[in-house]
């Protein structure tokens, strides 16, 4: 069946096009699609569908054999960086919408008083985390319809005040145009937004958040406050100030409650000065 | 059901949409009528039919998408033309939507369901084609699933041939795989054979040796006329030059070879 044969005729130089060996066309076709799909799912990694190179199979020069082995290590490691990819991006938006559903449906008030004390007790997630993963899912859950490689979450959060105030088709064009100049990175994601004409407008929660970002920082400065109020409240501290010095003890209660005031924002929680709890913090919620 | 006959090759560019169109054109000349299936995203046999502007949902994507026996009767358009012929030719067009379709290529069965959007759907028509994209993946497997025959379009060109090679041999090997047991090709067009370009010339020299019987007459030479139609979006009919005289009489020779295979 392979029909450009050799040509008899020793003048012609132009190559004739040749029939592809029927071993080396694979492609899938119909529902080999859907198995290799399925397996592909299945095939967050584990030893058992480890892909050993056959020793028989591997003969030539010294040079050559280790070529050969060179390649098997190189393609797990491309195998792990592929599968930890797809498993973090499966992660984000399994857990995302599931939040997402969770905060919208208010269900986390059958055990909470806020979202953020929810995730925070009942998975570990810091508001911030919650709020990033929240942020990502569902544009990384749009695209997965239509990319086959897993959006990172890192690009998703670039992606998402465009599907936010474009719609789907314009987070796809931006990732289709970085997948255009080569590889999808941040700084790809970021050019393509930006040549789009899709301004990184932060969105409202993003701008309310802002102050907040750090959390690392905040809890650090929070830390070193609690340092200070622990080393100076001491029993003979405030009464020795109270007897001596009534203005100075004042002083040292409003620099106490300063402190406190400033740890609580840095916790995220709001409380007046004269210590009762106010409730949610309003500017989470709105 | 219509003659279905899909136009493929691997690689783009080669012409495939310009040789369907133009078959298409030339069977409705015939008195055939005649469907063409856009499975390219890029909406070019589309376009070149004059279907164009707001499609909404009447599109061969929302007809595979719907997964229904004879959707395709929802997504079909008159051909835009203003031809006496061109009331034969239907189009059921494709716009970038239809890139949504390949993600469901990993859905078992999937394959099959433009031939199901087809069925009963093309019964009025004498032929329906099919444009399909450079690839054979999903889309191309789309085609191939709903009917017997496969024609390879190529340029008389290195990478053009291997593309149409390729084509061959998938359309041979699998049509078990595409549940179509009767897929074969029936023929080879050669197109846009340009005689001031020397690797035509010699390309064009060594196909009846590559293909054999399945390659068919006439060669079809690059005219501006043809190009013109195609930008134009307008019918052969309506170039007044002697290219379009001359390739109005090449396509129609096409036609009559398309029908002699499939009768
Ligand atoms: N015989 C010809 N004479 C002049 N121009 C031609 C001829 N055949 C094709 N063309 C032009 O070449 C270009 C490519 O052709 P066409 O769109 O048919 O290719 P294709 O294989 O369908 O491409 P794709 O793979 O992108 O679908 C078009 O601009 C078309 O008008
Ligand atoms: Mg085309």
């Amino acid at each position: 069946m392979s029909g450009g044969g050799k040509s008899p005729r020793a003048t012609r130089r132009r190559p004739t096009p040749q029939a592809p060996a029927p071993s080396r066309t694979q492609i899938l076709v119909g529902d080999q699609i859907a198995a290799a799909a399925s397996s592909a799912a299945a095939l967050v990694p584990g030893a058992r569908q480890a892909q050993v190179v056959d020793p028989a199979g591997v003969t030539g020069t010294p040079a050559e054999q280790l070529r050969f082995y060179e390649a098997a290590i190189d393609a797990a490691a491309e195998n792990h960086r592929n599968s930890m990819a797809a498993a973090k991006a499966r992660v984000t938006v399994e857990i995302g919408m599931a939040l997402q559903e969770i905060r919208s449906r208010d269900l986390y008030k059958v055990t909470h008083a806020t979202f953020e004390s929810y995730v925070e007790q009942r998975f570990q997630l810091s508001r911030q985390r919650a709020y990033q993963i929240l942020e990502a899912a569902p544009v990384m859950f749009a695209l997965t319809k239509i990319f086959d490689t897993p959006l990172a979450e890192s690009h998703g959060r670039i992606l998402a005040p465009v599907m936010e105030q474009h719609g789907i088709e314009a987070a796809k064009a931006v990732v289709a145009k970085a997948q255009e100049a080569g590889k999808v990175t941040g700084a790809s994601l970021r050019d393509a937004r930006k040549a789009a004409g899709f301004a990184p407008e932060p969105s409202p929660r993003a701008a309310s958040s802002n102050p907040r970002s750090s959390v690392f920082e905040r809890l650090q400065l929070a830390q070193e406050r609690l340092t200070r109020v622990s080393a100076a409240v001491t029993r003979t501290a405030v009464h020795d100030a109270n007897a001596e010095h009534p203005a100075h003890a004042r002083r040292l209660v409003l620099d106490l409650t300063d402190d406190l005031v400033s740890i609580a924002n840095a916790l995220g929680l709001t409380v007046s000065r004269n210590g009762s709890p106010l409730g949610d913090d309003p500017t989470l919620d709105a | 059901m219509a003659t279905r006959v899909a136009m493929g090759n691997n690689k783009g560019g080669v012409g495939k949409t310009t040789v369907t169109v133009r078959v298409a054109e030339a069977l409705a000349v015939l008195g055939k009528r005649v469907l063409v299936m856009d499975l390219d995203p890029q909406g070019n046999s589309s376009g070149r039919l004059g279907v164009v502007g707001d499609l909404g949902a009447r599109t061969v994507s929302e007809a595979i998408k719907e997964n229904r026996r004879g959707a395709v009767a929802d997504s079909i358009w008159p051909c835009g033309w203003d031809a006496e012929y061109a009331s034969r030719i239907s189009v059921c067009p494709s716009t970038l939507d239809l890139e949504d379709r390949m993600s469901e290529a990993g859905v078992i069965g999937a394959y099959r369901r433009l031939a199901i959007a087809l069925d009963g759907a093309d019964d009025g028509y004498d032929f329906t084609l099919f444009d399909c994209p450079p690839s054979l993946f999903h889309l191309t497997q789309l085609a191939l699933a709903a009917g017997p025959n496969a024609v390879a379009v190529t340029e008389p060109e290195y990478y053009s041939i291997e593309g149409a090679l390729r084509f061959r041999a998938f359309v041979e090997a699998q049509g078990t795989n595409l549940s179509n047991p009767e897929l074969h090709l029936i023929g080879v067009i050669v197109a846009g054979y340009d005689v001031r370009k020397p690797a035509h010339v010699g390309q064009l020299e060594t196909l009846p040796e590559t293909f054999g019987p399945l390659l068919w007459e006439p060669v079809i030479p690059v005219r501006t006329a043809i190009q013109d139609a195609d930008e134009s979006q307008l019918p052969l009919v309506a170039q007044k030059s002697e290219g379009g005289r001359e390739a109005r009489a090449w396509f129609g020779q096409l036609a009559e070879r398309l029908i002699k295979a499939t009768s």
